[in-house]
């Protein structure tokens, strides 16, 4: 039997720093005078204890390297436990949401999805939205952690391609990633810091500027309006643009920069292609918003680039109704959501770097069947793929689309429409945010979904989040013997 | 540069071919007392002389010396050349097609999808409804041939599964190419005929049942009627579910049982896995439907049968309220239609081998990851699996959803709305014949679905019939090279 120790160990200091994040909205609200604080300090409390309790129960456990196993364990016990805390203010405070609605919001929230169940979003005090902000900043932060120093060492979806030398055991592994994290963290906070000031500057007040930067950079996607980034419309979108893209580009690339190594980014085939990849379905777009409707050029840019950036960087604001772009755009939308970013950074989905690997195998594939006896060895970035992780990448790839058909299937089973039961199935797996169907509510919260649905939008989520197999790991009964 | 003189000797000898089949319906029509007979004679004529001329021309061509290249251009010209002269009648004589209808006509029953543009067909001259389940049973026959001989020794998608012993180039197929097409008709013919007397027991009209009866065993889905095999409720509905089942097995295993290997059906892993998960996908629709409306227990499950039959052989024919059964039979619909029949039939999409093939690769994947160490062959029916055939295979996998991604796109472009575009690709790239979404209208046809949409989903058959690759392979420039 796998010892959980060390694994409480750390969730237990995770809640227990949520705890301590609980503070920041306490105090908006306390200074704004809000009575809401009080929910707020309820809830840091019972995070403190619980996770405090958690920590100190199982700290005679913990120290030394973690087995796979464990990883494993903790990369879903984060994602499970940290939500359950983190929903505790939106069910004691403000918008007084059922423990499934508060769930599925912070769910949603930390796996960087943004999808919500609140309407009337600007109603909300302060600190309910800072927190919503904070859910995803943090969500956000996790994940990058997570796909920089865990995946590549549990080989989930070719993400072995990454290990870098010294990287390739667990237990060389640990000793610098509190190095890489901290270097990690400080891009992460310096990014926010601009965007922030850059919303600032462009006119947003102080706490929207906040909000947004929190939801922007880890994008998110949750917004403290209805109306999302619509509100913001003009220059504001420009700038919304660079940061998401700058919140899905491999954040490894950002500490090398740091570090005064500027070829690596330049070179890496990822963010190309996903640079390229974004102008061409914008430059589409535009193209077809223009022939087709009768809009100007800089109104159809405009939205076409926010709106693009937004759903292929899977931060899922919208500036507009997407629904009346007609039947192109939207299903580039659907596309790119299905796309996804850059490994090793906020962003989610399938990800630029394994459609690369399958664009390559298939060519070689088509290749050998006109010429079997050539031998044409896969390349990525100069280097040769292995078997084994192009085995991976396709595997992801067939698990993706796998959980994405049957996730649909389920939804549909609770009764949703065919279109919605898609959507929503889309914008869980990948974590997107936005939801497209009669049932949707006009601000695109979806909280007339039955319970049910939202549980399995709940799991959809995680599953994407956490690259689908390190989750189905726990489920194979071989994973808890040995 | 590739020696076409054996190709167009090839063609030229099906056209003759062709042109000997349109005298069948000219016959019918003219006992009819329809002048529509003179537009079969016609098309025969041009037929028939253009494919004299091609083989009078390449009357030395050396067919015995046909190489795998020469074997891909064969197969594509084959079924993107034969609708050019299939559609003749279609466009001379009653329902009066424009080139592209009737080419998407000739196309569409050639490749046994079944999708149709023709409004009132109960209207049509007998010839011409003749002439249509005819393309189907043709196009049925065909691609068992090629499927059975061409595709293992072209490596597509995995096929070299099946390649047997003393079969694996084409110089050692060829020579006994010509039994095995025998076997193959003989089994096609016998399960046609059969098929007939059933339909005819049933109470069909002569006509009725005999083009019923070649599209049902062709998996093709042509019927002379508007509402398809709806027009004949009950029994019939059972006898055609039973019959396309029939269709879509292997037709080797006809083969091996007519030799006497009694237990080859009984004991294939395709047939049982294809049984059961209709029976899965029935039982779940039938229940849902149950639940969700007020009809009678038989006939749900009577509608739910036939259809979802229907479309997980990939043929195509409908009753009852199909459009109408809700977001859950629409996505289980979806589903089945991806995995289609098994390979080695006449239906089309993925094929239950690949489907099983690729959940073992996925399946020995997860168990690689948390004991990496381990090394668990994939097996498929008692027999390993070699890597190569994973690769290609689950390349073929990944390659169909990426192209019906791609497909969709390009189909909403020209201006059909997400829904109708996802099923229109999804009908014609699994070779199926359903069509859903508002595009459809109330015809239930793709009659009103813009021109450009209409090639696309013609070539999209073409792809989804000749297993993708054998297709994408010829549009290789380095295929032309050397």
């Amino acid at each position: 039997m796998t010892d959980v120790r060390p694994v409480t160990y750390v969730i237990g200091l995770l809640v227990a720093t949520m705890g301590v994040f609980m503070l920041f909205p306490l105090a908006l609200d306390h200074a704004a005078g809000d009575p809401n604080w009080g929910a707020f300090l309820q809830a840091s409390i019972l995070c403190l204890v619980a996770g405090g309790a958690m920590a100190l129960a199982s700290a005679n456990g913990a120290g030394g390297s973690m087995s796979l196993q464990q990883i494993f364990l903790l990369t879903t016990g984060v994602w499970v436990a940290m939500p359950a805390f983190g929903a505790l203010p939106l069910i004691l405070g403000a918008p007084g949401l059922s423990a499934t609605d508060a769930m599925f919001e912070a769910v949603s929230g930390m796996t960087t999805t943004g999808t919500t169940v609140i309407v009337g979003i600007d109603a909300l005090p302060m600190g309910a939205n800072l927190w919503r902000g904070i859910l995803q900043w943090l969500g956000g932060l996790g994940i990058v952690i997570v796909a920089l120093l865990f995946l590549p060492v549990m080989k989930v979806g070719g993400m072995q391609f990454f290990r870098s030398e010294g990287f390739d055991t667990l237990g060389k592994v640990l000793p610098r990633a509190l190095d890489i994290s901290s270097a990690l963290i400080q891009i992460y906070v310096w990014l926010t810091v601009a965007c922030a000031m850059t919303y600032f500057a462009l006119g947003m007040s102080g706490f929207d500027a906040v909000m947004h930067a929190l939801t922007t950079v880890s994008t998110g996607g949750m917004s403290s309006y209805d109306a999302s980034f619509g509100m913001f419309q003009g220059p504001l979108e420009y700038a919304a643009v660079a940061f998401m893209i700058l919140g899905s580009l491999p954040f490894i690339r950002f500490v090398q920069l740091a570090q005064g190594i500027f070829l690596p980014i330049w070179r890496d085939p990822q963010v190309r292609a996903y640079l390229r990849w974004n102008l061409y379905a914008i430059i589409a777009v535009l193209l077809y918003e223009v022939l087709t409707h009768d809009m100007s050029i800089s109104v159809a840019l405009r939205e076409s680039a926010f709106n693009i950036v937004s759903t292929f960087s899977g931060t899922g604001y919208s500036s507009v109704d997407l629904s009346g772009w007609g039947p192109f755009p939207f299903v580039i939308l659907i596309v790119v959501g299905l796309i996804g970013g850059c490994t090793s950074s906020t962003g989610c989905s399938v990800k630029v770097f394994r459609y690369l690997i399958l664009f390559e195998a298939i060519k070689v594939q088509i290749k050998r069947l006109h010429n079997p006896s050539s031998v044409n060895p896969l390349r990525y970035d100069g280097r040769t793929v292995g078997q084994d992780v192009l085995d991976s990448v396709i595997v992801f790839f067939t698990l993706f689309m796998l959980t994405f058909g049957l996730l649909a299937v389920g939804l549909s089973l609770t009764g949703l429409e065919f279109k919605t039961a898609v959507t929503a199935a889309w914008t869980s797996i990948a974590n997107v945010g936005p939801v497209f169907g009669r049932e949707v509510g006009p601000t695109g919260a979806v909280h007339g979904f039955p319970d049910s649905a939202k549980w399995m939008m709940m799991a959809g989520m995680l599953l994407g989040r956490l690259e689908l197999l390190s989750v189905y790991v726990l489920f194979m009964r071989r994973f808890w013997q040995n | 540069m590739v020696d076409a003189r054996p190709i167009a000797n090839v063609i030229g000898a099906l056209l003759i071919f062709l042109a000997t089949m349109m005298l069948a319906p000219a016959v019918v029509d003219y006992l009819a007392g329809l002048p529509n007979y003179r537009d079969f004679l016609e098309s025969a004529l041009i037929t028939g002389g253009v494919g004299l001329a091609m083989k009078i021309a390449t009357a030395n061509a050396d067919l015995s010396r046909l190489n795998t290249r020469q074997a891909y251009l064969l197969t594509v010209m084959v079924w993107a050349g034969l609708p050019l002269f299939a559609c003749l009648p279609f466009m001379l004589g009653a329902p009066g097609l424009g080139f592209t209808d009737g080419y998407f006509e000739a196309a569409s029953g050639l490749t046994t999808t079944g999708s149709t543009v023709i409004v009132g067909l109960d209207a049509l001259p007998p010839g011409m409804n003749l002439w249509r389940g005819m393309l189907n049973w043709i196009g049925g026959l065909g691609i068992a041939f090629v499927a059975m001989i061409f595709l293992p020794v072209m490596r597509v998608g995995g096929m070299q599964f099946f390649r047997t012993e003393g079969f694996d180039t084409l110089g050692k197929a060829l020579p006994r190419a010509t039994d095995i097409a025998w076997a193959l008709l003989g089994v096609y013919a016998g399960l046609t005929a059969l098929c007939i007397l059933v339909y005819l027991g049933l109470g069909m009209t002569a006509l009725d049942a005999v083009v019923n009866g070649a599209a049902t065993i062709a998996t093709g889905g042509f019927s002379p009627s508007d509402a398809s095999l709806g027009k004949y409720p009950g029994a019939a509905e059972y006898a055609g579910a039973a019959f396309m089942l029939l269709g879509s097995f292997p037709y080797i295993l006809y083969a091996r049982m007519a030799v006497g290997q009694r237990g080859a059906m009984v004991w294939d892993a395709q047939v049982w896995a294809l049984l059961r998960w209709t029976a899965y996908a029935v039982a779940s629709v039938t229940l849902w439907r149950l639940l969700t409306s007020d009809m009678a227990a038989e006939q749900v499950f009577r509608e739910t049968l036939f259809n979802l039959v229907s479309i997980i052989t990939g043929t195509g024919f409908f009753s009852g309220t199909f459009a109408a059964w809700g977001g859950y039979s629409m996505a289980v619909a979806l589903i089945v239609g991806l995995i289609g029949g098994c390979s080695g039939s006449s239906s089309g999409a993925l094929s239950v081998f690949r489907v099983q093939v690729a959940w073992a690769a996925v399946q020995s994947q997860i168990a690689r990851i948390h004991s990496p160490e381990r090394i668990a062959p994939v097996r498929y029916a008692g027999r390993r699996v070699e890597d190569e055939v994973i690769n290609a295979l689950m390349l073929y996998v990944t390659g169909y959803i990426l192209l019906l991604g791609v497909l969709t796109v390009a189909m909403s472009l020209v201006g059909v709305d997400m829904i109708s575009a996802l099923f229109g690709i999804w009908t014609s790239i699994g070779n199926i014949g359903y069509g859903y979404g508002p595009m459809l209208g109330d015809t239930g046809t793709f009659r009103d679905f813009p021109d450009a949409a209409k090639w696309l989903m013609t070539l999209t058959m073409l792809l989804g019939r000749l297993g993708l690759l054998a297709v994408l392979v010829v549009a290789l420039p380095s295929f032309w090279r050397a």
